[in-house]
């Protein structure tokens, strides 16, 4: 079951789709330009980060799959929760850095960009869709809740990139 | 196991350990991530107070913990999150929580019910504990 969700989320056949536009037209130039630019971010992270970022969240659901996978009674990562999160890693930007996959106990799968302690975001991927995010940068703190309508939020890749500059 | 500090309120200069019980709570640095501190539904993250405790007392507790699983899946115990009581950022708080066999178990409490609130705590707490390999 797991395979067939990965090769489904990896080819876009989720039924996730990254565009507004309801049309025809619209779906059919959105599939074509996801398809282009998965072709294109095979070639470019080919054996890189990005395919590590995706083994990891495979990894990830296999060992937490089960309920009490941690000791303390944490919730599986549901099978929804893995196909957003692999839908996110499929529509990162190329040339943004790859996030770190981890687990929370209540089943959210978490991608985490670090510099430091206090340089840092993490994205819980919940199953119904929402994102939920924190970043410590500096002094300063970021938390909301933003829903994950196929394409990354604006505010989450602007504190990704505030990470790193 | 210390049977006279179950009851004993938790002092601000107290240790605790959170057990590291996967491997995707670490960073590839050798950090905890946040994701360790999330709380469980009931909003009671369990950790256990370092209080009259050997190295090998605080290690036996932690390999209980993941003899839970070890029936469902290859159970390791990483190593801990240790962290000083007054460590803990506004508004949680820690409070004794014994349990038959670990007397020395306590709950972190006060957590928000949003998830994001939740996480920005974690994330502070992440910062400030030491991940400590167990031996």
């Amino acid at each position: 079951m797991i395979l067939e969700t990965i090769t489904a989320a990896a080819l876009g056949t989720t039924g996730i789709v990254g565009t507004s536009g309801a049309s025809d037209e619209a779906r059919l130039v959105a599939n074509r330009l996801a398809g282009d630019r998965y072709r294109l971010r095979e070639s470019y992270v080919l054996g890189g980060a990005g395919n590590d970022s995706l083994r990891n969240l495979c990894d990830t659901v296999d060992e937490c799959g089960l309920p009490n996978w941690d000791g303390y009674g944490a919730a599986p990562v549901a099978e929804e929760t893995f196909i957003y999160a692999c839908h996110f890693l499929r529509t990162m930007p190329l040339g943004m850095p790859a996030p770190d996959v981890g687990v929370e106990a209540d089943g959210d799968v978490t991608l985490e960009w670090h510099r430091s302690a206090y340089r840092t975001i993490s994205v819980s991927v919940s199953p119904d869709a929402d994102l939920h995010y924190s970043a410590l940068i500096g002094p300063d703190k970021h938390y909301g809740t933003v829903a994950f309508l196929g394409d990354i939020p604006k505010v989450i890749l602007d504190l990704i990139r505030t990470i790193y500059t | 196991m210390n049977e006279s500090v179950a009851s004993e309120t938790i002092s601000p200069e107290e240790r605790l350990a959170r057990f590291i019980t996967s491997k995707h709570w670490l960073r590839a640095e050798g950090t905890v991530k946040p994701d360790a501190f999330i709380p469980p539904a009931d909003l009671n993250l369990s950790v256990t107070r370092h209080i009259g405790l050997s190295e090998e007392q605080l290690l036996k507790v932690g390999q209980d913990v993941v003899r839970k699983v070890a029936d469902k899946r290859t159970a390791a115990l990483y190593g801990r999150a240790d962290f000083v009581v007054k460590q803990l950022p506004a508004p949680l708080l820690a409070a004794p929580a014994p349990l038959i066999g670990n007397t020395n178990h306590a709950h972190v409490t006060g957590w928000p019910s949003e998830k994001p609130a939740q996480k920005n705590l974690a994330q502070r707490l992440a910062a400030v504990a030491v991940y400590v390999i167990l031996k």
